[in-house]
């Protein structure tokens, strides 16, 4: 079933065209990747669906309802959860707060976001990291928060930017066996990721950016075969060691 | 743990409560009640600047303002309407909220935030005090007295210990709707404007409605304040009620004794009271106090903003936590760690 919906989606900043026409459609119960060179416009494309940017051209449409424009809180209420390239956790906040304001968005009373608040941090590995404020926490403590924060708004659409920079590669597994339980939890992932081995084998379907414009879309082998996105993005290297 | 943090506030408060109420029984001198009025009316209006400054992040400036309105509003009601300050008092209040209310939403509106939210609310506050300096129908510059007489329909006392007890209830009303705040979805939410709008928004928070039903209660609340000050000191003027004053008395008590929790204001302005109080008994002359005493709050404000942005609280729960028989938990536990350093020197600097 179709999700989310971009249609001929564009920004442009002054002069500058940030994202050109992007076409994208992701299904529900995927995990989709979005990848490309620093500068192309992929956390564009996420403040454009989370509403921190207006659109200059196109629209948007979530669950074939239109979403366009939309204020970051309303899209947030619609079920598009989203998580930022450095992480934010509110740092003179405690853990367990940080994620009960997360937990209210759904919640219809304290003692519910409570409850969701629990099982989210459980989810995330952060229960026992629950009292420590958030200035305190490593960078995948703080990574695990931004996304726990972002789950108990108990989203149907996930949108990670870069859930991995700055982790090491066992932090790195952990974080993609925590992406795969949430998939399992029937959450859609759109995902943007530097670490190319990760979203390589956790995304069922990739696209690739560059400046501004989508130049390929397709599984992770086809991306991985594709001409234009070895001399984009990826290099020569990593299309010999592919092939 | 033998004793929860949660507990310990209730404790606190319901001690704190009991003190209150049972002042009158033991003191009996008017100067002593008199004192204490003027510090509880200190402390109430710092409590209901705490609420927007150091929950919400909203710098406020223009809180003296809202104090203003409160008490021109039932002044005028009374003198030229003969409406009784009871009533009066919430008319003030609804006045100072539509207008907290309309400046916050339009700040809103076109993104003024931080440091420019506190520069516009200081506009405000000012552009009022111009207006009522050369208003005739509110005796502009002058300034409006009251009678003194005995008629508790209209909010006059000839004893002090009714206003004693008036400014207590408000206090604890004051407190009591921070403590409930703290504990529900528009707390959680206030909190996280204060430590980041942006992504408070991404997380469902209508930012925009908080802030303006914030400010709003807020203003309410120190309007009724105002209304409190006019009927106590039978007089108000541009120069009182809408100078800067009340505004830095709040800013010194909430932040010195701790900004963003429930009895930072009240601890704080307990001892900016007492030390008043204390310089005025030393034989230094009526000038020389308020010289001296400016002296100590200003240097209060840099020593808090340096080296202890938690304030007097934020000390307190230090100490406690290095008790040898507590654990950390009572310092983590409580959401009230203010505004951090930078929020405020950013914002505090010129108050200096």
């Amino acid at each position: 079933m179709l999700l989310l919906e971009l249609t001929k989606l564009s920004r442009s900043f002054g002069g500058l065209q940030a994202v050109k026409e992007v076409d994208l459609q992701i299904n529900q119960d995927e995990i989709f990747g979005l990848i490309g060179p620093n500068g192309s416009g992929k956390t564009t494309i996420f403040n454009l669906i989370s509403g921190a940017l207006q659109l200059t051209g196109g629209s948007i449409k979530f669950k074939e309802e239109e979403i366009t424009n939309l204020k970051p809180h309303q899209i947030c209420k619609r079920g598009i959860g989203r998580t930022f390239q450095i992480a934010r956790p509110f740092a003179d906040v405690s853990v367990y707060r940080n994620v009960m304001i997360g937990a209210l968005n759904h919640a219809s009373n304290v003692s519910e976001a409570a409850h969701i608040t629990d099982e989210v941090l459980s989810v995330a590995n952060l229960f026992n990291k629950k009292d420590v404020n958030g200035k305190n926490l490593t960078i995948p403590e703080r990574r695990r928060l931004e996304l726990a924060r972002s789950l108990a708004t108990k989203p149907q659409l996930l949108m990670l930017d870069e859930p991995m920079a700055g982790l090491n590669p066992t932090e790195i597994e952990e974080m993609s066996e925590l992406l795969r339980h949430i998939r399992k939890m029937g959450i859609t992932i759109f995902i943007i990721e530097h670490v190319l081995q990760a979203i390589m084998s956790l995304s069922d379907r990739i696209a690739v950016l560059n400046y501004g414009e989508k130049i390929a879309e397709g599984t992770p082998e086809e991306i991985g075969a594709n001409h234009k996105v070895v001399e984009a993005y990826l290099g020569e290297e990593y299309f010999i060691a592919g092939s | 743990m033998l004793l929860s943090a949660s507990l310990l506030r209730k404790t606190l408060f319901v001690l704190f409560v009991l003190a209150l109420l049972s002042v009158p029984f033991f003191i009996r001198s008017d100067y002593l009640l008199t004192v204490l009025i003027a510090a509880l009316f200190g402390a109430y209006i710092c409590v209901c600047w705490n609420l927007v400054a150091g929950y919400t992040g909203l710098f406020s400036l223009g809180h003296q303002a809202f104090l203003g309105l409160g008490a021109y509003t039932s002044t005028i009601l009374y003198v030229k309407y003969k409406i009784t300050p009871w009533m009066g008092m919430f008319a003030g209040g609804m006045i100072a909220a539509v207008f907290a209310a309309s400046i916050t939403f339009i700040c809103y509106r076109y993104r003024v935030k931080g440091m420019f939210f506190a520069v516009a609310t200081l506009a405000f506050g000012f552009l009022l005090q111009a207006l009522f300096m050369t208003w005739d129908y509110v005796n502009a510059s002058t300034g409006i007295w009251l009678t003194l007489q005995n008629k508790p329909a209209d909010f006059f006392f000839m004893a002090r210990v009714p206003y004693y007890w008036i400014i207590s209830v408000l206090l604890v009303i004051s407190l009591l709707v921070t403590y409930y705040l703290e504990r529900s979805r528009l707390g959680y939410y206030m909190v996280a404007i204060r430590e980041d709008e942006d992504v408070a928004e991404s997380l469902g928070v209508n930012s925009s409605q908080c802030k303006v039903i914030v400010m709003a209660l807020s203003a309410f609340l120190t309007a009724l304040g105002g209304t409190f000050y006019a009927q106590f000191y039978l007089y108000i003027s541009p120069a009182c009620v809408l100078s800067i004053e009340p505004l830095i008395s709040m800013q010194v008590g909430a932040l010195v004794g701790g900004s963003g929790t429930l009895f930072g204001p009240v601890i704080g302005w307990a001892f900016f009271s007492f030390l008043g109080e204390f310089l005025r008994g030393l034989p230094l002359g009526g000038t020389a106090v308020g010289v001296i005493s400016r002296i100590i709050w200003g240097l209060s404000l840099l020593i808090v903003i340096i080296f202890l942005p938690t304030g007097m609280i934020g000390l307190g729960r230090k100490l406690i936590s290095l008790l040898p028989f507590r654990h950390q938990k009572i310092a983590t536990q409580e959401i009230g760690s203010g505004i951090s350093p930078s929020h405020f020197t950013k914002n505090e600097k010129k108050e200096d």
